[in-house]
């Protein structure tokens, strides 16, 4: 047999005879594995954080959007805590309107009352062309006296002379007053068509100013109405909203409690990356030369990373597997409403 | 007066879920990513009220509580516990460096702010 044969023999030999030298020399080559597999489970520890970090954000603004937009609402229809309110501008708009009625209204009575005032001026003018009227009868008489003097005076003479002269003077006197009665009758009766037919307009003005009052009260009562209906509309819909943004919140609120399952699958995952290092370690060092110094090291081993959990769960799903049990991985971050352990010291 | 909450947990989600629930009840917030992290942002600063994770890089929640409480300003800042860790060993541990008081994550927003409520006047 040559050297290369006697070699390959005991090479044979060897890993019949020492089985474990082969196995140590496989884990070994095995351990380098590790390293990576460790930096996969940090890796994906952290991108699990980035991106519940990510969805809780969005929760976030879905929700502050939400509460921006209720309080917006509120503020503008006026059920909120801030300013001038719709309903206020409703009410205001409502008086604003009843004391414009009533001030059409006072205006309808004032011309009701001008008019009665020009009824009166009319009578009044009817009365003065009635005293005309015996004025102009007196100047008539006057005349007819004056005219009888005239006669008497002839038949008198020359003695008559004078009294002639006087009966002409009464004849012109009488005839100057029923030239001016004439002409106060004209004015008069110019005054009396210039108010009658003043009132006149002033009565048909009057009636359509009440019938046009009484449209606009009308469509201005519409209007209000409209406008509140619409106001109770929105103030109903602002309602829902806010029930809704209400809702969301809680369901937001149960999002952030069940998120919370990353950072204790996070934490489990780093506590599993940090035993797997401590594996890398003991692997690394020289194979321990019997099985009771073996099993030493697998309790204490397994002892130092059943030290090193921080949760609950880790610890009762660390005893089941150890004992050989098929644990099943207990729910984590999966909490009742309301449910929390707390102590206050 | 707006009141001031310090938030210390190495998970940035965590951070933002608690941050997100006390703001619903006015706080400000305040951020730290471990013990010492928070320590630097507290400074000579006041706040109204710190929560704090247990396990942390670089220095755990423990640590940060004792250190805390060595700062005259900080004596009497009320701090709650928030972790994963419910044993009564570490429980022990953070009442005797100065917590207020222990809450298990996952922690219920409305749960949590009225455990503030107490702690907060």
């Amino acid at each position: 047999m040559n050297y290369t044969a006697v070699r390959r023999l005991l090479s044979r030999l060897s890993a019949l005879l020492f089985p474990k030298r082969r196995e140590r020399l496989n884990i070994r080559e095995c351990v380098t594995t590790l390293p990576v597999l460790r930096a996969q489970i940090r890796e994906a520890a952290r991108n699990l954080e980035s991106a519940v970090s990510g969805i809780c954000g969005n929760f976030q603004n879905i929700a502050d959007r939400s509460q921006r937009a209720v309080a917006k609402v509120e503020e503008m229809l006026g059920s909120g805590q801030t300013g001038g309110s719709v309903e206020e501008s409703i009410e205001t708009s409502r008086a604003t309107i009843s004391l414009l009625l009533q001030r059409l209204e006072h205006a309808g009575q004032i011309s009701s009352l001008a008019i009665a005032r020009m009824e009166e001026i009319e009578q009044t003018v009817q009365g003065m062309e009635s005293l005309l009227e015996e004025v102009q009868k007196i100047s008539f008489a006057s005349k007819i006296v004056a005219l009888n003097a005239k006669i008497e005076a002839v038949h008198v003479g020359a003695l008559g002379a004078g009294f002639e002269v006087v009966a002409e003077e009464i004849s012109r006197q009488a005839e100057r007053t029923t030239g001016l009665t004439d002409g106060i009758a004209n004015r008069i009766q110019e005054t009396r068509n210039c108010v009658h037919s003043a009132a006149g307009k002033l009565k048909e003005f009057m009636a359509d100013d009440v019938t046009q009052s009484e449209d606009s009260r009308n469509a201005a009562q519409a209007a209000l109405h409209v406008l509140f209906t619409s106001h109770q509309n929105a103030c109903d819909s602002v309602a829902i909203m806010t029930s809704e943004n209400n809702q969301l919140r809680d369901e937001i609120s149960q999002a952030i409690v069940n998120l919370q399952f990353q950072d204790r699958f996070g934490q489990r995952l780093a506590h599993v990356a940090d035993a797997m290092e401590k594996m890398e370690n003991l692997l690394g060092q020289p194979a321990p030369s019997f099985d009771g110094s073996r099993a030493d090291s697998r309790n204490s081993l397994l002892e130092e990373v059943h030290a090193s959990y921080s949760m609950h769960d880790e610890r009762v799903a660390h005893t089941r597997l150890e004992s050989g049990a098929a644990a099943p991985i207990p729910p984590a971050g999966e909490l009742e409403a309301g449910e929390m352990e707390v102590e206050l010291f | 007066m707006t009141r001031t909450a310090l938030i210390v947990d190495d998970s940035s989600s965590v951070r933002q879920m608690v941050a997100y629930t006390l703001r619903q009840a006015g706080f400000a917030i305040l951020e730290g990513c471990d013990g010492a992290d928070a320590l630097e942002k507290l400074g000579e600063q006041r706040v109204n009220l710190i929560i704090t994770d247990l396990n942390m890089p670089v220095m755990d929640g423990i640590e940060f509580i004792r250190r805390l409480r060595a700062k005259p300003n900080a004596r009497y800042t009320p701090v709650l516990m928030l972790t994963t860790e419910s044993q009564m060993e570490k429980k022990q541990q953070g009442k005797s460096a100065g917590a207020t008081g222990w809450i298990v994550k996952p922690f219920h927003p409305d749960r949590l702010l009225e455990v503030v409520a107490k702690v907060v006047p």
